[in-house]
């Protein structure tokens, strides 16, 4: 349970902790992951011929190594220019005292997150969509279409980019009021969907901690019984007061969190194996510094800003290992697909990535990041579905399975990673009275579902 | 060494990021009496072009773009009293003033494109993160940038990319700028909207957008925004 007397020692620490530069930062952290990489051992172990990762033993040593580098690093504080340094008792503490569950939502709706190992027969829980820009007029379609598939067990609600046909502008009272408009719309979406007790993870409409004040533990807002707050770091092994005024705003009112963040391959990381040891890192730091329930997030390569890549699929997956192998920590990994909705590229992303995680270890998903999340709309509740699916299907597989039918499945897409299909809008392929999809993207998902058996997953016929 | 060895080594020492070694090697090139020019066009910039290939292999990464971009610069610098004024001209890209705009903490995607620019040869001016719109016009008229590159990772910090840009139309002065976007909720439609000069979906390509934008000379604002790798 997260305490207030730690987020003030937290706090202190960011007055306090050794003063570092944006730029020092950066070039101190690639120091020393390629210090930490080299110790041991672990340069050049990405083998993009087998993206899907299935030695324990590396992934224990990336744990060791991304232990130290935590311990090493601490975390920087983007407002005071200084270091929260952490220490290994407190690790232990964290690690000793995280519940291997987490009960979401209530009554019929009720969901677990369990502590998955990697190839373990328990099925992980699925939470859709992703922060997605979805506009005001299907706000309340769109997530009673996921909400309505049984499979999805949680929501992580879309953006609402718009107040009454008025931008939303970051750091203005214009958040606080979408905070309690997007708890509102999403508590009438699962209403009208039969699941008004279904956990949602919220404010997504509102990066500042505006949002959450507005939409968070007041009458009629996201209830803490229920839901979570959600809180996104700004980057790797980085903090700052908007995160910790929502760190604290969540204890006020004990509500539980999920903290997310992403890791760049290509950024001052580096190769897969220095995203993979600073994503082990920033976990740590989510539970130490944060006091987070569950960890969300994923790694990023910046070439293409996705991770349904070979690189970016082995550092998610065995990061992922390396985490469950070795703490207690629960995640809803997130997978940035690209492609947008009714088209194979999507599926067969999204297939790769929940096989990958499913297999991996992951307790749960986030997402899909359908069409990357960058046009609106452009999200619909079959990809949700889709990803459920696969996830729990894949729940008992082994890495080596999973593997075989990945190597098949992402040469069908990675020449288009860098110019990816942006697909349809909900409004294009779905019908809004029946909230159906069209025949076009039903027939695509049922051709790639059937794929997927004739490889190997256990998937029901569609 | 011959003209080439001594542009070879030029190439290697701005590829590997060494100040010492640039310094020494373009003091050699000067007493060599090579066109400075084509010691940047030929030698330096090659430098720049391989890491940033290895860049695209994950070969090298960003911290080797900082060093190869700050090597770049000891280059420059000290062949600039050499250079004729229109030799000069070719190779200054110019100003840009850069940052994430208000209310948005995140610096990743600013970084990398902050750093491919510095290695391009243009001369950043990096305001950081949670940029109020007024300051980046305060900082563009302080330096004279030829561009503003604003980076937005969020739908509601995006709309102050369209405030920086009304801001400009409204204070007269859009004309004397590029103004170009980029962020993870980007699209070339919202660029075209709010009436921006340019987008790029990746860090590299913002700086292929940018490059093209102030070497094609065709005057701000444009019509519609130049799209890159898209």
């Amino acid at each position: 349970m997260a305490s207030i007397e730690h987020a003030l020692q937290v706090l202190d620490k960011a007055h306090t902790g050794p003063p570092c530069t944006a730029k020092e930062w950066g070039l101190k952290l690639f120091k020393s992951i390629t210090e930490k990489l080299k110790k041991h051992d672990l340069e050049r172990t990405c083998d993009t011929e087998n993206p899907i990762n299935y030695d324990d033993e590396l992934a224990n040593r990336f744990f060791q190594a991304g232990y130290e580098l935590a311990l090493e690093m601490g975390v920087f504080c983007q407002d005071t220019d200084r270091i929260i340094k952490i220490t290994e008792e407190e690790v232990h503490h964290a690690i000793g005292n995280t519940p291997d569950e987490v009960t979401l939502g209530r009554g019929r709706d009720t969901a677990v997150l369990r502590h998955r190992q990697p190839e373990s027969t328990i099925k992980p829980l699925s939470a859709s969509p992703m922060g997605h820009l979805i506009t005001e007029d299907v706000y309340i379609q769109l997530h009673q279409g996921i909400a309505q598939h049984r499979e999805i067990d949680a929501l992580r609600s879309g953006t609402l980019g718009t107040m009454f046909g008025r931008p939303v502008l970051a750091g203005t009272p214009y958040e606080t009021a979408v905070g309690m408009y997007q708890a509102r719309l999403t508590r009438e979406a699962l209403w009208r969907a039969g699941r008004p007790g279904m956990c949602n993870m919220a404010i997504a409409s509102s990066p500042t901690a505006y949002g959450q004040l507005g939409g968070f533990g007041l009458p009629g807002g996201c209830d803490p019984e229920l839901d979570v707050a959600l809180i996104l770091a700004p980057g790797e092994l980085t903090t700052s007061f908007e995160v910790l005024h929502k760190v604290v705003h969540a204890i006020n009112c004990g509500a539980r969190t999920t903290n997310g963040f992403s890791t760049m391959i290509g950024g001052y990381p580096g190769r897969p194996e220095g995203a993979t040891l600073t994503r082990i890192a920033t976990i740590i730091h989510q539970y130490v510094v944060h006091q987070t329930d569950i960890y969300n997030g994923s790694v990023t390569d910046v070439r293409y800003l996705g991770n349904c890549g070979r690189e970016g699929q082995w550092a998610e997956g065995i990061s992922t290992q390396a985490i469950s192998l070795n703490t207690p920590f629960n995640g809803v990994d997130v997978q940035n697909q690209l492609a947008g909705p009714c088209t194979e590229m999507l599926l067969n992303e999204t297939a790769v990535a929940m096989l990958n995680l499913s297999t991996s270890g992951a307790a749960g998903y986030l997402g899909p990041r359908t069409s990357g999340s960058k046009y609106a709309n452009h999200i619909t509740p079959l990809e949700c579905k889709f990803c459920a699916e696969v996830l729990k299907a894949a729940a008992g597989m082994t890495r080596k399975q999973a593997n075989d039918i990945v190597k098949v499945l992402i040469p069908k897409y990675e020449s288009d990673l860098y110019s990816p299909h942006i697909g349809k809008s909900f409004k294009d392929c779905y019908n809004l009275s029946t909230l159906q999809p069209t025949d076009e993207w039903l027939d695509i998902y049922i051709k790639v579902k059937g794929e997927l058996i004739e490889l190997g997953v256990p998937l029901p016929y569609p | 060494m011959n003209k080439d060895e001594l542009l070879d080594s030029l190439a290697i020492a701005i590829a590997n990021g060494n100040i010492d070694s640039v310094v020494t090697v373009t003091k050699e090139v000067i007493d060599a009496g090579i066109d400075p020019l084509e010691a940047v066009l030929k030698g330096a910039t090659r430098g720049l072009d391989v890491v940033g290939e290895r860049y695209q292999r994950l070969d090298a990464f960003l911290p080797d773009l900082i060093q190869a971009g700050d090597a770049m610069k000891a280059c420059v610098t000290a062949l600039k009293q050499h250079l004729k004024p229109a030799q000069l001209a070719e190779i200054d890209h110019g100003s840009v003033v850069v940052g994430t705009v208000f209310g948005d903490i995140h610096d990743i995607g600013k970084n990398l494109v902050a750093t491919m620019l510095a290695a391009a040869g243009f001369t950043v001016h990096d305001l950081g993160i949670n940029v109020p719109v007024k300051r980046f016009l305060e900082e563009g008229e302080k330096v004279e940038a030829k561009v503003i590159a604003l980076s937005a990772l969020l739908t509601q910090t995006s709309y102050y990319q369209k405030q920086v840009i009304d801001y400009l139309k409204d204070a007269g002065i859009r004309s004397k700028y590029y103004v170009v976007v980029g962020g993870a909720p980007i699209s070339p439609e919202w660029a075209s909207e709010i009436g921006a000069d340019g987008y790029a979906r990746t860090a590299i390509g913002a700086s292929q957008l940018i490059k093209q934008l102030v070497t094609e000379g065709v005057s701000p604002p444009l019509p519609q925004p130049l799209i890159i790798n898209q």
